[in-house]
């Protein structure tokens, strides 16, 4: 788009003339490319004006001269000029450059950003780049409306979740589709994010629908770095340096406290008399009551931890051959023991012009990484702080509740005793084959081949817990083998005529994408001895595994763009898929979509100059979810071997899942309404998009009588709405030389409900619910939600229990609402909670004052609710595990918000145990400084930023966890409170 | 031109080639899982199929069982723990005897077991259903392979344990007879079956595999006609078919095959001989042996936490102390001071072994002796009972670590000492007392005890109780023979626990009636149909 930014020259051509009352002004507006249409122009600090007609003439009739008069058209820059005579005036205009020049990538292309009719959200690459990880969902979180994520495991190398407009499938999987420089990848965190140029989501059916069978979920497109046309060799390293710690809203019992915990727990209900000591505790805890030495699990597990990041790049670009490359080096310590992620990354982006008509476009991705992972059962929140962990001589003591209880085996003992590693190498060839063979037809070949291999080893020494019962070490070995292959064959049509009324381009694609996994395991013991590890022979198998499976996917796909006079914009997409997974007779899908948008501003804002963009774009369309996995329509065996005296013969068993072998995929028809706004020369800008998105054909686990046999059996069946609405604003405030200060959000709300299920009906004409693996689902009800009964408070002294249908409750239990009021708590008193947020959002700022910057990033969830799980751990009531510190019922201080301590298992904990989990928290504060000019030129530099970056800095929820997006269940990965410097270097 | 127009034309051509093979090139293949259909169209497919029952038969002792994983390997004492002879001291399984749980429609202990019990007994029944009629279609075809008759009748011999189980578990079951398909998943059935309707099933099954099973196999663990008619004399005095229960104990009795061993044999090794009718059965680390069963460990006392022991072989091993005999079947075993099942199936003295935390006024060798079981203080008590109550060691594993809580023994269900007790039973019934005592006698002389000289009903179920306790028939027998609620009012747990412990209350008084059949759960009811009968009572 070089040739917007060339310096454009105003034409002004005078000759002096005398000027009487009323004078007409005639002239042309232009822009490089010729003539403008609608241009607005009006004689400043009048209503007089007119726009420009198709040939960009206009003719306005002016009192008198020395008038200014103003030029404005939406995407250029508003020019004013002094009208002194009445010669023919030509005008070009300057596209307004930051906007305009913005292309934004769609599927299988590219596209204007004021041309886009379907919902597509560019994502700030910058703003997302501050989250030092390697987990890229995490980079979207708050940057784009609609986009949800879901903090899956915050270990080091862990994912999210990204859900886009809600879940819109119950099975079949909510991840959308990741499109890597036009390649699907299988995993997002395949990217290095210092080698991202632009992200954008595709969110409805219009954008989407080219992706067919897998694009319910919405489309993440990433491109990655390329270099210019004119691009002298440039070198870029960018480091930075961050230190993760525990950030938390809760306590843990200390040593005193628990004791009171559990003495409370098990006194008397009736008597109220505590039971003694020598009972409740075991003599090794007398002694440890006696000398109070008390252990703090959290402290003496959890370390401070270090992750270091070095990306080194460079571009280079000529007319033929334009090059990026990149090698980037991770590596983060986890802050549990034994976890860590260490990363290498190569990159090579090469594009070679060979002949005028046939260019090459090759990509290779190289990575190798190390995973390491703790040995489980390092349940830190919970362990007894009754205990001695190491013996007088500081050596780690193998049972940490005395050396009689066995069967409580020590944490840091099992992490000493445990290697877990994982070898991930990726390698990646894309090479895409361009021919244009007409002006206006062009051909391309795009083949893409990726191989991850996985190498794990776990080894449990023979002193390990789950080594040690005579095993001589437990050693199990992990191969897996991942391959893709993906053919693409693509034609485009763009005819160039009579370009000012009519643009029009086509594209065709046929597709076939293959992905194969390779499966083995061994588990061996009996060891020589644990110095080989997992790598040493062993004289017995425990177990082997093979896994192969295998999806392939067949696709044409066709679009047509159309837009006339520039001001009404047309799509429309057809795809077809099969794929493997689908049921023999239900072999392919069609998903067709169409779209329209109609540029308001040039029809009815033209002479208004505070309007510069105002788009309404309609879409309708359909996508689908191929979330079946392979095998699921037809019946598979378990393999059962089984052991009869010392002989052991082979066995099979039909597995628990009933095949169905008419499954296919789920469509989605997506309706969506959209309008692009911008004002006072964009210091105002956004989008505001509502949408419904109805999934029928539901793919749906439905749990089966277990009385057939079976469990559980897949179907298409039922029906799925989301409605939503999101708001994407951005407010420049101030825009000088010195000092800039913008201000953005972004909020989403989306509505998930059940429309139709199975259709059956009870007895009493109403639709039955349906259980499903995820969860009981009911007609009217979110798909994401807690079935329960309601938390009612805490039974008090006097309370009526036979009433409240709890009648052998006490002071200090839980109670709940009996719905029925028929005396008994079951299932009929259960109600829905939707666990779903009401609505997130972000808040984003950016200032900069002379060569300082500064970046805050709020981010909200409200209205979401989730179960507690410490709370809702009986043992913890019991006084058996630690947990959360609550100010719990006892008789002397009766509490109405937490039950009474007791020595069983306390009924309706899950329900007390719901939780409000909204949060507001500041996910960012960056503050960075960027060196002079004058500075760093005379060291051959091109520029040099330092910066400070704090992430996950202040939380407020009243949700006790390390994070409101993680529950605090045992063997949890703590997300941390993260500081960082950093440093970027161009020369 | 001419370049790239070749180009298109062969990948327009690749495209054609791709479509035109679709139909294989788009199939879903297995390529590294057995087939279903494999399994029941064959011989070799229907051996492997049988094979998979035993291993499903085994889920319930397995620690691997997220169930028992879950609550401390409660699966395979739960009706023990509802029985008469048991007292739950504490873990998840002593919830059972509290009536804590397991004891209202909806509580959770309904949701843990019970479901799993329908489950998985309704699933080894669709399994063993496929096979039947598998096999029946292939010997219908004219497949002569001898293997299928023999596939048959043990799969006959599965269905048959898997409904008298539910049918005593549940009472309200229904039969179903065809292997369930994905057309037929969601009938409900709506009614309960008649109980004719089930006897006759289990009656037809159990004659089948008798007929085509052999006495021995040298597959150990597999049934054989012993166990078939075993079960089958079970099914008639449940029947109080006393006339046919006799026929098939004499019979069974006098082939000879089947005979009792040394009181010390009976739970020795891998319970591979004579007097074992059907085991389940437990290899350490070798593929097919099945994951570990932590039952002793549940059922023999924490004596590992008085001063002055340590785990060992010769106090039965890791024990937690869960659960274990009561008052009343102590007492029985203490009847004749000649008895010595106390010494052999059960431990009733854990021994002083280490010096180390010695007490000073104990000597090694001593028996325990730390604790009282006080009537009323809990302060007492409850040490006792997890300390130094009597403990069962029919689960123990000697080949293990003492401290090890994972155990591979094989699991005993049913051996001929039972056949005898069926046999003194019957013949009671039938007013054939001679016989009746001869078989009573021979069970309790094999213990050393004096031979009794009067038989009742009472006697044969004290008798079962000092022989049998543990071994997971005892709730079954006390509800066959009518006696459930009045030996449950009787002496359930014992009643210091029942009085001064328990929070919930004394579960003597909240014992009822309906809770001789266990509830529905109601997860499961609610997929049956709307007028699928619950038990009465709950």
């Amino acid at each position: 788009m070089l040739k917007f930014k060339i310096l454009i020259v105003i034409f002004v051509c005078f000759f002096s003339q005398h000027v009487n009352a009323q004078i007409t002004l005639r002239g042309s507006v232009n822009d490089v490319d010729g003539p403008l249409a609608g241009v607005n122009i009006v004689v400043e600090g009048t209503t007089i004006g007119t726009t420009s007609d198709f040939d960009g003439n206009f003719q306005l009739d002016v009192p008198s001269l020395s008038q200014t008069l103003v030029f404005s058209y939406v995407g250029y820059q508003t020019i004013r000029i002094e009208v002194t005579s009445e010669n023919t005036l030509t005008v070009e205009l300057i596209p307004n450059a930051q906007y305009l020049d913005e292309i934004v990538v769609v599927g299988y292309g590219t596209q204007l950003k004021s041309n886009l009719i379907g919902s597509v959200v560019s994502v700030d690459v910058e703003e997302a780049n501050q989250v030092p990880t390697t987990n890229i969902s995490e980079l979207l979180r708050g940057r784009a409306a609609g986009v949800q994520v879901n903090l899956g495991s915050a270990r080091p190398g862990g994912n999210s979740n990204i859900v886009i407009r809600g879940n819109v499938s119950v099975a079949g999987g909510n991840s959308p589709l990741f499109i890597v420089d036009g390649l699907p990848f299988d995993n997002l965190n395949d990217i290095v994010s210092d080698d991202i140029d632009s992200i954008e989501i595709l969110k409805d059916a219009a954008s989407t629908a080219i992706y067919g069978a897998r694009a319910s979920n919405g489309v993440v497109l990433v491109t990655t770095k390329t270099a210019g046309e004119e691009q002298k060799v440039s070198f870029n390293y960018s480091t930075y340096l961050t230190t993760q710690a525990l950030s938390k809203n809760f306590s843990l019992f200390t040593g005193e406290q628990f004791i009171n915990l559990r003495r409370e727990a098990n006194r008397n209900r009736r008597t109220g008399d505590l039971l003694s000591d020598r009972i409740i505790f075991s003599p090794f805890e007398r002694d440890a009551i006696e000398n109070s030495s008390f252990v703090d699990w959290e402290e003496l597990v959890l370390n401070e931890a270090l992750l270091t990041n070095h990306t080194l790049s460079v571009r280079s670009g000529n007319k033929r051959t334009k090059i990026y490359s990149s090698l980037n080096y991770f590596g983060q310590m986890g802050i549990i023991p034994n976890s860590k992620y260490n990363r290498l990354s190569f990159k090579l982006n090469l594009n070679q012009q060979v002949t005028e008509w046939f260019n090459i476009d090759a990509i290779i991705n190289y990575q190798d990484a190390l995973q390491e992972q703790e040995t489980g059962g390092l349940n830190f929140t919970t362990i007894s702080p009754l205990a001695s962990p190491f013996d007088a001589s500081g050596d780690l003591l193998k049972f940490y509740l005395g050396p009689t209880d066995t069967n409580n085996v020590n944490p840091l003992w099992d992490q000493r005793e445990s290697e877990d590693h994982a070898e991930i190498d990726l390698f990646d060839v894309s090479l895409k084959l361009n021919f244009k063979i007409t002006p206006y037809i062009s051909y391309s070949l795009k083949t893409f081949q990726r191989n991850r291999l996985t190498d794990r080893g776990i080894y449990r020494s023979s002193l390990h817990s789950a080594g040690d019962q005579g095993a001589d070490g437990i050693g199990v070995l992990i191969n897996n083998k991942y391959n893709q292959i993906l053919v693409e064959n693509i034609i485009q049509y763009a005819p160039k005529f009579n370009e000012d009324i009519h643009t029009f381009d086509i594209t065709i694609v046929q597709a076939f994408d293959q992905q194969k996994s390779e499966y083995s395991q061994l588990d061996k013991s009996g060891f020589i001895n644990d110095n080989l590890l997992y790598n040493g022979l062993a004289t017995e198998l425990l177990n082997s595994v093979r896994s192969v499976s295998r999806r392939r996917i067949l696709s044409f796909m066709g679009r047509t763009r159309y837009s006339y006079q520039n001001k009404y914009l047309l799509e429309a997409t057809l795809r077809a898929d099969a794929s493997s997974v689908f049921a023999q007779n239900n072999k392919w899908g069609y998903f067709p979509a169409g779209s329209i948008a109609w540029k308001l501003h040039s029809d009815f804002f033209a002479k208004n100059n505070s309007v510069d963009e105002l788009k309404l774009r309609l879409s309708y369309g359909a996508t689908g979810n191929q979330g079946i996995n392979p095998l699921e329509s037809l019946g598979v065996a378990d393999f059962t071997p089984y052991i009869f005296g010392s002989q052991v013969v082979g066995g099979a068993t039909a597995s628990s899942r009933l095949p169905n072998p008419n499954l296919k995929w789920e469509t989605t028809l997506t309706a969506n309404a959209g309008l692009d706004f911008a004002f006072f020369n964009r210091a105002i800008s956004g989008s505001l998009e509502v949408y419904q998105a109805d999934t029928k054909d539901l793919l749906l686990d439905r749990s089966i009588a277990s009385s057939t046999g079976f469990s559980v059996i897949r179907f298409n069946i039922g029906q799925l709405q989301n409605r939503g609405a999101e708001l994407t604003l951005n407010a420049r405030v101030i825009d000088k030389n010195n000092l800039y200060f913008d201000v953005g959000t972004v909020l989403s709300t989306n509505k998930n409900e059940v429309i139709a299920l199975t259709g059956e009906k009870d007895n009493e004409g109403n639709f039955i619910d349906i259980q499903s693996v995820a969860g009981r689902l009911s007609i009217g009800q979110s798909l994401n939600s807690i079935w329960l009964p309601r938390y009612d408070g805490i039974f008090q002294e006097g309370d009526d229990v036979v009433r409240a249908g709890i009648p052998r409750a006490q002071p200090g239990d839980v109670r709940v609402i009996d719905q029925n009021q028929d005396g008994q708590i079951d299932d009929r008193d259960n109600v829905f909670t939707p666990t779903d947020p009401d609505w997130f959002g972000s808040l984003t700022s950016k200032i900069r004052f002379k060569n300082f910057d500064l970046f805050l990033d709020f981010y909200t969830v409200q209205g979401a609710t989730r179960i507690n799980s410490v709370l809702s751990n009986g043992e913890l009531w019991k006084g058996a595990i630690n947990g959360i510190v609550t100010p719990y019922y006892t008789p002397e201080f009766p509490s109405t918000n937490y039950p009474r301590p007791k020595s069983i298992t306390h009924a309706h904990l899950f329900s007390f145990a719901v939780r409000d989990a909204s949060y507001v928290r500041l996910r960012t504060l960056s503050l960075g400084y960027t060196l002079p000019m004058q500075r760093i030129e005379g060291i051959g530099l091109d520029n040099l930023r330092v910066y400070f970056t704090g992430t996950n800095l202040w939380t407020l929820t009243n949700f006790p966890s390390y994070s409101p997006e993680q529950d605090l269940f045992n063997g949890v990965f703590p997300e941390t409170l993260n500081l960082s410097v950093g440093l970027n270097i161009g020369f | 031109m001419r370049m790239y127009q070749s180009i298109i034309t062969a990948s327009l051509f690749l495209s054609f080639i791709l479509m035109g093979c679709n139909e294989d090139f788009l199939k879903d293949e297995l390529l590294s899982d057995t087939s279903v259909d494999f399994l029941y169209s064959s011989p070799e497919g229907l051996a492997n199929a049988v094979v998979g029952l035993y291993v499903l038969q085994r889920q319930p002792y397995e620690q691997s069982t997220w169930q028992n994983a879950s609550w401390n390997g409660m699966i395979p004492l739960v009706l023990t723990a509802k029985s008469d002879i048991a007292v739950g001291v504490d873990g998840e399984i002593s919830l059972y005897s509290r009536l804590t749980w397991g004891s209202t429609r909806g509580d959770f202990g309904v949701t843990a077991a019970y479901d799993f019990f329908w489950s998985l007994n309704y699933k080894i029944i669709d399994r063993a259903n496929a096979i039947i009629q598998g096999a029946q279609n292939l010997i219908d075809a004219g497949n002569s392979d001898s293997s299928l008759t023999i596939s048959l009748a043990e799969a006959s011999a599965m269905r048959a344990q898997c409904y008298f189980t539910l049918y005593r578990m549940f009472n309200n079951i229904y039969v179903k007879t065809d292997p369930t398909t994905p057309e037929t998943a969601f009938d409900r059935p709506q009614d309960k079956s008649s109980p004719e309707e089930i006897f006759s099933l289990i009656r037809a099954d159990l004659t089948n595999a008798s007929e085509n099973l052999s006495y021995t196999n040298e597959q150990f663990g597999r049934w054989t006609k012993g166990a078939v008619d075993h079960l089958r004399a079970k099914v008639e005095m449940w029947d109080k078919n006393f006339q046919k229960a006799a026929e098939i104990i004499d019979e069974l009795i006098d082939s000879g095959i089947h005979s009792l061993v040394n009181l010390e044999d009976v739970f020795e090794g891998d319970l591979n001989h004579s007097e074992t009718l059907l085991a389940i059965n437990f290899e350490k680390s070798a593929i097919g042996g099945g994951a570990p069963h932590i039952t002793n460990w549940s059922v023999v006392s924490y004596y590992a936490g008085a001063p002055g022991l340590v785990q060992s072989v010769e106090n039965g091993g890791n024990g937690v102390g869960f659960i274990t005999l009561n008052d009343y079947t102590i007492n029985l075993l203490k009847d004749d001071p000649d008895d010595r099942r106390k010494d052999t199936y059960y431990i009733f003295e854990y021994k002083y072994n280490d010096s180390e935390t010695l007490p000073h006024d104990k000597n090694l060798g001593e028996p325990l002796n730390a604790y009282t079981n006080h009537p009323t203080d809990p302060n007492r008590f409850f040490l006792y009972y997890r300390r130094q109550n009597p403990g069962v060691l029919k689960y123990f594993d000697s080949s293990v670590e003492p401290t090890d809580r994972d155990h591979f023994k094989n699991i005993m269900i049913y051996r001929l000492a039972e056949s005898y007790l069926i046999g003194a039973e019957a013949h009671m019934m039938l007013g054939n007392i001679d016989k009746s005592l001869q078989y009573l006698n021979i069970v309790r002389q094999r213990a050393g005890a004096n031979s009794s000289n009067f038989v009742n009903i009472d006697i044969i179920l004290q008798e079962r109780a000092r022989e049998l306790a543990f071994e997971g028939q005892r709730w079954y027998t006390i509800k066959r023979t009518g006696k459930m609620y009045e030996y449950m009012k009787d002496h359930m747990n014992n009643d210091n626990i029942n009085r001064y412990y328990y929070p919930d209350g004394n579960p003597k008084e909240l014992y009822q009636l309906h809770m001789q059949h266990l509830p529905i759960p109601q997860g499961q009811l609610d997929l049956l149909g709307d007028n699928y009968p619950q038990n009465e009572g709950y």
